[in-house]
């Protein structure tokens, strides 16, 4: 069975360790990208199976991250955005620009896997 | 020799600390500081272990009764150099704490660090010193009070295993449920016993187990007598030194006192203690194996109205439940104890021994009253509530302070109402004391601060020692692996002092959206990890660093992440030692 490729987008150190750690021992490929930048690196070469990103990061947001998949790289890919507390209008814009799914923190690895492999079952 | 000659150095280092200013810190005065430390230091041991000046020593004088003399002037010797040296010795270590607050580059930082270990190191033996000489000349007071005596007990194994943190000894502790409650005499001086001797313990086992069994031995009409042992597997001690194990300045061996420190009189102080209190002490060691001391104590019961005493604790206690206490007080010990007493009463506590951070913390959160230790290094009691008192916030200016004081005359009475002391307590203070002031000199009006939920709208419990505080959820979330636990562990530490450092830079440069940035990065990971009063600093920095933006509360806000940070990270060394524990069973 081929593994999934897996863009994990947090600059959390901490939550991007553990999430890392659990997405990959739930048998996924996990590219962890720090910022927006790294992201856009990342993007230019590779086509990830889906997408996590945290909403608010540096450089590029969560916002930004879903804008540019959607509409400059025309791209179905499922996105999943990690939000924080208070940041409930940018989740909305988040679905309205053509996110999938959302997840809040503090962030339960083993939700966010369901919430992964159900994203990945649709298509 | 010459304890003129050691005044004159030490006051050639007074005079250096005087003309010592922290900006202008550069590596050569500290070194030079340092140094200047280590030739009085070396000084001091001389004066200690150059001469005999014990009773065995086979003197040349003629009379039992000139030897006396000659004792009792030595120890008011003692007594005196030990009290003067005391005073200079406090500055030292306070400007070294001084010190560290600054910038400091990593090597000064060491250096610093240096210093402040040198300084406590002689505290420690001054204050043996002065404990000694009091009590060889009789200047010591012997309490008769109604106390509890599961609770003292208590007290001192919390403290131990405070002392054994870090180290791999157990504690075991048997006390004879047999014993009254309640008994009159003086409890600090069993306390001082029990934690000397078992401080010894935990100084000399490396690894093993320390065992502490309190047994009542005899029971009468009104009277008891109390059996003590105190078991160790440390290093033991060989037949000759066994024999002059309780005379005085009389350590094993020179290298031990290298390694572990001390003055070598902490037996000699037992010995003495439970003498006067008319009990008796032997010790049994096999070398290599271990250690056992064993004394009997007398007691008389305590009366049945002291019962009721606790029972009246136990229901005012509810009164202070909430209160935000300010504590000044720069003895770590007090400190320590005042904290567990405080906070075994709900009260949420904070303490320093820095007169700036208690100020700028009175001016951000609300606090409903103070208690001032009035002898400390920095600043005199009396200063600090003078600068509160000329507060701008009126909350503030009208605080309740309640002075703690040793010793207490007719002009410190005098000197509190002029000063805007509300109220004093003696020390020694028994808990009811303690309680019963606060509960008189709070202010009502200052307890609907207590009212208000955090400012992420939960409500959180504060007490500093927070014994709901586990990482099983994240264990949990790391699937039960201990590894991930730790590599999560090592990444929030070293987090947290990039933080630190990159804050510090940043708010030099004035750059406030970088630390709103450094900020919001740290902010989950300390949520994470359950360390909500960090979560609750660094949101508020946040907060500022977005909005306001002033660099002073932004500095007041890094300097509270700094002072709690140490406090998170034993929590969480302390409870992944249980969980690999568990693991383990």
């Amino acid at each position: 069975m081929i593994k999934k490729n897996l863009l994990l987008a947090e600059d959390d150190e901490l939550l991007a360790s553990l999430l890392d750690y659990r997405l990959q021992k739930g048998g996924y490929n996990v590219h962890l990208a720090k910022d927006g930048r790294d992201v856009k690196e990342y993007l230019k070469t590779a086509t990830p199976d889906i997408i996590v990103s945290d909403i608010m990061m540096p450089y590029f947001s969560g916002i930004e991250l879903i804008d540019y998949v959607r509409n400059q790289l025309n791209s179905k890919i499922p996105i999943i955005i990690i939000s924080s507390a208070g940041n409930e209008e940018n989740v909305l814009s988040a679905f309205e620009l053509g996110a999938n799914d959302f997840i809040s923190k503090p962030v339960s690895p083993s939700e966010l896997l369901v919430r992964v492999g159900r994203e990945l079952n649709k298509t | 020799m010459k304890p003129k000659n050691l005044l004159s150095q030490l006051s050639e280092l007074e005079s250096t600390l005087n003309n010592f200013s922290f900006e202008e810190l550069s590596a050569d005065e500290a070194t030079r500081l340092k140094k200047s430390f280590e030739a009085f230091k070396t000084h001091l041991e001389k004066r200690i272990w150059g001469e005999d000046i014990s009773p065995d020593h086979d003197s040349k004088l003629e009379s039992l009764k000139e030897k006396e003399q000659l004792q009792k002037a030595q120890e008011m010797l003692i007594a005196t150099v030990s009290h003067e040296i005391r005073t200079p010795l406090s500055g030292i270590i306070g400007f070294a704490d001084l010190l560290k607050e600054g910038e400091l580059s990593e090597d000064q930082q060491h250096k610093v660090n240096a210093i402040q270990s040198a300084s406590n190191s002689l505290m420690d033996i001054i204050n043996e010193l002065l404990e000694y000489s009091k009590l060889s000349v009789g200047l010591e007071n012997f309490e008769m009070l109604d106390f509890n005596f599961f609770s003292i007990i208590q007290d001192v194994v919390y403290l131990c295993n405070t002392l054994m943190l870090g180290k791999d000894v157990k504690l075991e502790v048997d006390v004879d449920k047999n014993i009254p409650e309640n008994l009159i005499g003086d409890p600090s001086k069993l306390s001082q016993i029990l934690l000397n001797l078992l401080g010894n313990s935990i100084k000399f086992v490396e690894e093993g187990e320390i065992m502490l069994k309190i047994k009542l031995l005899r029971q009468g009409e009104e009277k008891v007598v109390l059996d003590f042992i105190v078991t160790d597997t440390g290093i033991g001690i060989s037949k000759e030194d066994l024999e002059h194990i309780f005379g005085s300045f009389k350590q094993a061996n020179q290298q031990t006192f290298s390694k572990y420190g001390g003055a070598g009189l902490g037996l000699n102080i037992v010995k003495q203690i439970v003498d006067k209190l008319n009990g008796d002490i032997k010790v049994e060691s096999t070398l290599g194996v271990g250690t056992t001391f064993k004394f009997t104590l007398p007691y008389t019961t305590g009366s049945s109205t002291s019962k009721s005493k606790s029972q009246q604790t136990e229901i005012s206690s509810e009164e202070v439940k909430g209160m935000r206490i300010l504590v000044f007080e720069d003895n770590e010990l007090n400190q320590r104890l005042i904290e567990r007493r405080l906070n075994s009463w709900g009260c949420k506590t904070y303490i320093t021994e820095n007169p700036i951070y208690g100020l700028n913390l009175l001016e951000t959160d609300p606090i409903d009253i103070v208690l001032m230790d009035l002898r400390m290094p920095i600043m005199s009691g009396f200063e600090v509530t003078e600068k509160i008192r000329k507060s701008t916030k009126k909350e503030v200016a009208e605080i309740p302070i309640i002075a703690l004081t040793a010793d207490f005359t007719f002009d410190d009475k005098n000197e509190c109402e002029k000063n805007g002391i509300n109220d004093f307590i003696l020390k020694p203070f028994s808990p009811e004391e303690l309680l019963s002031k606060l509960i008189k000199n709070r202010n009502d009006i200052q307890t609907n601060f207590k009212l208000n939920a955090t400012s992420d709208g939960n409500q959180i419990d504060h007490t500093v020692s927070d014994s709901s505080f586990d990482l099983n959820s994240v264990l949990e979330d790391c699937m039960g692996e201990l590894e991930m636990l730790e590599e999560l562990i090592g990444l929030y530490k070293r987090n947290a002092l990039e933080f630190i450092g990159n804050v510090k830079m940043k708010l030099q440069d004035g750059d406030s959206e970088g630390v709103a940035f450094a900020a919001h990065k740290i902010k989950c990971g300390l949520k994470m990890m359950q360390t909500m009063e960090l979560f609750s600093i660094v949101e508020q920095l946040n907060t500022t660093a977005k909005t306001t933006k002033d660099k002073n509360h932004m500095q007041f806000l890094l300097n509270r992440f700094v002072q709690e940070y140490p406090k998170a990270e034993k929590m969480i060394d302390e409870e992944l030692r249980r969980l690999k524990k568990n693991g383990n069973e």
